[in-house]
């Protein structure tokens, strides 16, 4: 199974090539649904099959093989053919496939998850016109193939391919609805929103670039375990500024501060790719990155510290702004960013494997809970304002029944995933610095708090919507209902593999992540383990908290909420309106782009043109001179010559008198002369 | 060289005399006249010596030359253009041309000349309009080319050459006879003889054809 | 006599013919002055004979009293058709290839 490793992104490209040139003509609905999620659940089991292999591999090796990381490598072709460096070292690229046990993590939640939501969409999506519903699973396979050839690459230009396909892949589908306003307060149109989304990716791609260019330059190879074979004899310089580069790069991708103005805004897709790109697996991405080349950024501690201080600050700045939201998409966005900006403080403080820990539980629970949201929408028509919502409890009740325990995920509770996998993170987070862990919990305090806020609501209390949208109320069909339940296990049970050793259980999935970040795990518990227990107590408080004040502002005395709402007006307004980021940015970085943009537009029309122009009209100028120049010049020289002979024949024709006397005298004249001249010679 | 000089002057005061005075024409031409009988009475010795008659026909050659040219009625024109002639054969016979001056006489002074007058008679013609004298540029042009001339004759009669004395007695006796001009003239230049007959037929046809009338 | 002296008088003769020839505007007149240069020349011819003792220009002078009586025909036939169609001899009225 392992040798088909390859064939793991190449069957939803090939769904994708089916669905694109075929699906709109040629197949029904049916056909292309069956297509997009068969390949899908292929690369699934495939995923599945190469997983167990690897792991009977690694279980067959002894001896000091043993604690090496299991790999397996597919190269299959050439594919920059560059040929040696100066010093001998091989440049040559190569297009192949690296399977260890972070991608074998990575695989199956980007292949499992994804299969479900391809399954929720073909409920979705059924409305749609034939050649929309094919367009979009055709995006949607070709998503899966890029995320998967950025998963499973074993050099850096196949996982920037990858990087750069889900991008695009993310405009493809944030710009799905490409005529419809999006948002009508600033004029925004989907379209506009999958653009926005592509240019904040390309400018973390810019130093995704840098990153890679430095690291080629310093190491001689593009490989990934090459480079982190020699990033040992790199100085702490080029360490730091290629781990820096290639976090921003992250930050684009995941949605750190900076650059996480996109995610917001691309909740102007369909529900299922805002859950698919956008809490499970694309947004991942970045994270995926920084963990893979955990071997870099632990040589270089200035990058680690800034990692870890971006994901804290991220993770509070997005929760304060989720608390005042009112479209039930856009919550769940900001709940995103922050849980990214978790996973990176994980990473900063060197606990990659709960970083990745709490990717898989987090693609497990946002997913459910943007598929929740989405059945949710289905059902209100289309509805999406949490204010015009309200007593879907008894309507809807197995959407209810799962997003109660994605709510319940998300905020820590034990025992659900979420929970263990946060509290590894503020565990590791209180390790490095104990403000780091004071800013995770704090946050942790505002998600129990804003998702709980969201969850009453959209569920509980009266009902806030009129009667043409009672009227069509409805439960989700079976196919959109079966992948939450599915992930509602998941969210439940997703935890229980990573179960923190102070409980006495085996923590399976740190061991199995063990050898890859072998080089790199942190510092081990440096405080009594006691601590770990008070400290894994205090976030439970703290979430129970956070989720009975929600209760208590929103179901029992929403008029509380209100009023601490007028009472801090200017705070209100802050986070309601994002803390105006976007237009800061729109008045800071685009005005003057755009003011660039109209120069150099300026520039080109009258200065580029002009030249232009201006060789048209010198060239016409010069013609004008020289038809000048021909006419009154060189004619009038030729003319000239005409009236010069003109005028000596005017004088010279009054000897043509017609009397023959005048010829005689004219001719005795010149008799005399001769004679006088032979007469004056002679005498002399 | 006196008698001439002398004829010649009272010819002119009486010229004068006779455009200027004319009532006193009359007594001026007595007077003239009287004076020239001295003159002449005074220098018989002159009256023999072909110097003078030379010049005296030499006078009267150009005179009549210039009174050619100057007369407005074409038949005066004629009639001294006959006296000229006659001059010129007189030359003819002070220079031994014995058989050219009778033919000037026959042939030039009494044919063709009787063929002029016929033809002034024939187109009847009095008197002609003003001389063709032109213009002030043109008269100075005149006047001053024909000073330069009179400066050339000047020039050349000062520098002429030494040459013999006119004596006839040292003649051949054949000189300028018919003999001799007709032994030449079917010797040597027969050829030309021979052309000249054909060229004054020619002249014949033209003439003929040329004033004839049309046929009506 | 000397030779010199003839020869003026021809010159003087030739000159005042050239002269008539261009100044008067009656064509019987002008025939008569280029006879009159024609015989100037023959007094010059008979007084260079006399002198070099040669009848070579006596033959000359014959010849050219032959030319001249030939072309003082031919040109009164032509004065007298000329005034036949023109009523005139002034040789001022037949300029018709002037300018």
């Amino acid at each position: 199974m392992l040798r088909l490793l390859w064939l793991i992104p190449l069957l939803p490209l090939a769904g994708f090539l089916v669905s694109g040139l075929l699906g709109a003509r040629f197949l029904t609905r049916r056909l292309v649904a069956l297509v997009a999620c068969g390949a899908v659940l292929l690369s699934f089991a495939l995923s599945v099959g190469a997983v167990l292999e690897l792991h009977n591999l690694a279980a067959a090796r002894t001896g000091e093989e043993a604690s090496a990381p299991a790999r397996f490598v597919q190269t299959l072709f050439e594919w920059i053919p560059i040929g040696s460096g100066p010093d001998g070292a091989d440049w040559t690229v190569r297009w192949g496939y690296a399977l260890d046990p972070l991608s074998a993590v990575m695989l199956l939640v980007v292949t499992g998850v994804g299969f479900l939501i391809h399954v929720y969409s073909v409920g979705y999506m059924e409305h749609e016109a034939r050649a929309a519903y094919a367009r979009f699973f055709c995006y949607l396979n070709l998503f899966m193939a890029m995320m998967l050839t950025l998963v499973l690459g074993a050099s850096l230009p196949v996982v920037f391919v990858g990087w750069e396909g889900v991008g695009l892949c993310s405009y493809l589908l944030i710009g799905f609805y490409y005529d419809r306003m999006f948002d009508e307060k600033t004029k925004m149109t989907c379209a506009d929103a999958g653009r926005k989304a592509f240019l904040v990716n390309r400018v973390g791609d810019v130093g995704f670039i840098l990153g890679m260019l430095l690291l080629f330059g310093a190491t001689g190879t593009l490989d990934i375990q090459g480079i982190l074979g020699k990033v040992g004899g790199l100085g702490p310089g080029v360490c730091t500024a290629a781990a820096l580069l290639l976090f921003v790069g992250a930050c684009g991708k995941s949605a750190q501060i900076p650059l996480y103005v996109w995610l917001p805004d691309a909740m102007a897709g369909p529900t299922p790719v805002s859950a698919l790109i956008h809490a499970a697996t694309m947004v991942t991405a970045g994270v995926y990155v920084t963990c893979r080349m955990a071997a870099l950024y632990v040589q270089a501690p200035v990058a680690m510290l800034t990692v870890a201080v971006v994901g804290a600050l991220t993770a509070l700045f997005a929760a304060s702004i989720g608390l005042a939201q009112t479209d039930i998409k856009k919550v769940l966005a900001y709940s995103t960013v922050s849980q990214l900006g978790y996973m990176m403080l994980a990473a900063g403080v060197g606990a990659f494997s709960a970083a990745v820990f709490h990717l898989m539980t987090h693609a497990f629970f946002k997913a459910l809970l943007f598929l929740g949201a989405g059945s949710v929408i289905h059902a209100m028509s289309g509805e999406q304002d949490i204010r015009k919502m309200g007593g879907l409890d008894r309507r809807i009740p197995w959407t209810h029944a799962t997003f109660v325990i994605a709510t319940l995920a998300i905020a820590g509770i034990p025992p659900l995933a979420g929970f263990f996998s946060k509290d590894e993170i503020l565990w590791a987070a209180f390790n490095r610095s104990p403000l780091l862990w004071l800013v995770g919990a704090g946050t942790a305090g505002l998600t129990a708090f804003y998702m709980w806020r969201l969850y009453t609501l959209v569920f509980r209390g009266e009902e806030r919507f009129d009667d043409e949208v009672r009227h069509h109320l409805h439960e989700s069909p079976r196919t959109m209902i079966v992948p939450l339940a599915v992930l509602a296990v998941l969210s439940i049970a997703g935890g229980w593999v990573g179960m923190p050793e102070v409980t006495g259980f085996r923590n399976l999935f740190e061991g199995y992540l063990a050898p890859v970040f072998e080089a790199s795990e942190g510092a081990a518990a440096l405080h009594p383990p006691g601590l770990e227990l008070g400290l894994m107590v205090v976030s439970v408080v703290i979430a129970g908290f956070g989720l009975f004040l929600g209760w208590v502002f929103y179901e029992r005395r929403p008029e509380a909420q209100a009023r601490l709402a007028d009472s801090a007006r200017v705070l209100h307004r802050l986070i309601l309106n994002k803390y105006y980021v976007d237009e800061l940015y729109g008045r800071f970085i685009l005005d003057p782009y755009y003011a660039l943009c109209r120069a150099a537009a300026w520039f080109d029309q009258w200065i580029v043109d002009g030249v232009v122009n201006a060789a048209g009209y010198v060239t016409l100028a010069s013609s004008y001179t020289s038809v000048g120049f021909d006419t009154y010049v060189v004619d009038g020289l030729v003319n000239l010559a005409g009236y010069i002979v003109r005028g000596f024949s005017w004088v010279f024709r009054k000897l043509q008198t017609g009397i023959v006397q005048t010829y005689a005298t004219a001719m005795i004249f010149g008799i005399f002369v001769l004679v006088s001249a032979y007469l004056l010679a002679k005498g002399h | 060289m006196v008698l001439l000089l002398g004829l010649i002057g009272l010819i002119a005061v009486f010229a004068a005399v006779r455009s200027l005075l004319p009532a006193r024409s009359i007594p001026a031409g007595i007077a003239v006249g009287a004076i020239a009988t001295v003159l002449v009475a005074l220098n018989l010795r002159e009256l023999v010596s072909l110097e003078f008659w030379s010049w005296i026909i030499g006078f009267v050659a150009i005179m009549s030359a210039v009174m050619v040219v100057i007369h407005p009625n074409p038949m005066v024109s004629v009639l001294f253009l006959i006296m000229n002639l006659f001059c010129i054969a007189l030359f003819f016979l002070i220079l031994n041309a014995q058989f050219l001056a009778v033919i000037q006489v026959i042939i030039y002074a009494g044919a063709i000349m009787v063929l002029f007058v016929f033809v002034v008679m024939l187109l009847n013609i009095r008197l002609e309009e003003g001389l063709r004298i032109g213009g002030g540029p043109m008269r100075s042009g005149a006047i001053a080319l024909g000073a330069v001339f009179a400066a050339l004759m000047f020039h050349a009669i000062r520098n002429r050459g030494e040459a013999p004395y006119f004596d006839p007695g040292g003649y051949d006796a054949g000189f300028g006879t018919a003999r001799e001009i007709g032994r030449l003239l079917f010797t040597r230049y027969q050829f030309a003889f021979e052309s000249a007959s054909i060229l004054l037929i020619a002249a014949m046809i033209g003439a003929v054809v040329l004033a004839k009338r049309r046929l009506r | 006599m000397r030779v010199e002296f003839f020869l003026l008088i021809g010159a003087l003769l030739f000159t005042i013919g050239c002269v008539g020839v261009l100044v008067r505007r009656n064509a019987i007149v002008i025939l008569m002055c280029i006879e009159l240069m024609l015989n100037a020349v023959n007094l010059t011819f008979v007084a260079f004979a006399h002198e070099g003792q040669s009848m070579a220009g006596h033959i000359f002078v014959f010849f050219v009293m032959t030319v001249a009586a030939a072309e003082a025909a031919v040109g009164l036939a032509i004065v007298i058709a000329l005034f036949r169609r023109r009523r005139t001899t002034d040789v001022e009225d037949a300029s018709l290839m002037r300018w």
